[in-house]
């Protein structure tokens, strides 16, 4: 029974963290596109900068899929 | 500043991972205070986040150098951090099975304050390049 709780605890912390950063990468990429679209020429800079916005929005659900694995692997 | 062919410093994904590295190497040395437990933990933890950002970042800076008509969307982007998601998860699942004797704190202490460093490398830089401006305009 709790082996199996900690699984359901470890799938809710992966599928939350799964939507918010779904939801944060969509606007993100939907924004690049617009910005190369205006302006192609900064598409290098551009990337770049969407890198490393996509390594924060990135950030959170990963810490959440590292406990969730933690709890799933190791407790 | 160049480090050979692989390391551009100048790039910014280049710099915060540089920082990453450094913030590892030091604090692992610093967490021996605790223990040697500790200490790899802490190292482990750093690994754990810098290698999957190094690989997802070179295969963004090589995609977006040799920029081609059909790869100026979104493709190299999404491919790497898909690459990096996997290898981190590979990475997680390798550490809590092999490594019997970790020290939870340390490496999920590491781990998260690694992350803080994509917040906190940008952020100095637009305040050192923000008093820099306001030295010029005052000089």
């Amino acid at each position: 029974m709790e082996q199996s709780l900690i699984y359901i605890a470890g799938g809710i912390l992966m599928g939350l963290g799964a939507v918010g950063s779904g939801i944060g990468i969509g606007m993100l990429g939907g924004k690049y596109l617009e910005g190369i679209a205006r302006q192609p020429e900064l598409q290098p800079m551009l990337m770049t900068q969407l890198f490393i916005a996509l390594a924060l929005v990135d950030a959170v659900p990963i810490i959440g899929v590292g406990i969730a694995l933690y709890l799933i692997f190791a407790v | 500043m160049r480090f050979g062919p692989f390391l551009n410093i100048e790039s910014p994904i280049n710099r915060i991972i540089v920082v990453q590295v450094i913030v590892t190497v030091s604090a692992a040395v610093m967490c021996l205070i605790f223990g040697l437990a500790a200490a790899y933990s802490t190292l482990l933890g750093g690994l754990v986040c810098v290698v999957p950002g190094f690989i997802a970042a070179r295969m963004v800076i090589t995609k977006g150098v040799r920029l081609e008509k059909s790869e100026t969307g979104l493709g190299p982007v999404i491919r790497s951090e898909l690459t990096k998601l996997v290898l981190s998860v590979v990475l997680f699942i390798a550490t809590f099975t092999l490594v019997k004797t970790l020290d939870v704190l340390f490496f999920f202490g590491a781990f998260i304050g690694l992350q803080l460093v994509y917040v906190a490398v940008p952020v100095m830089e637009a305040n050192l390049l923000r008093r820099r401006m306001a030295g010029n305009k005052s000089g």
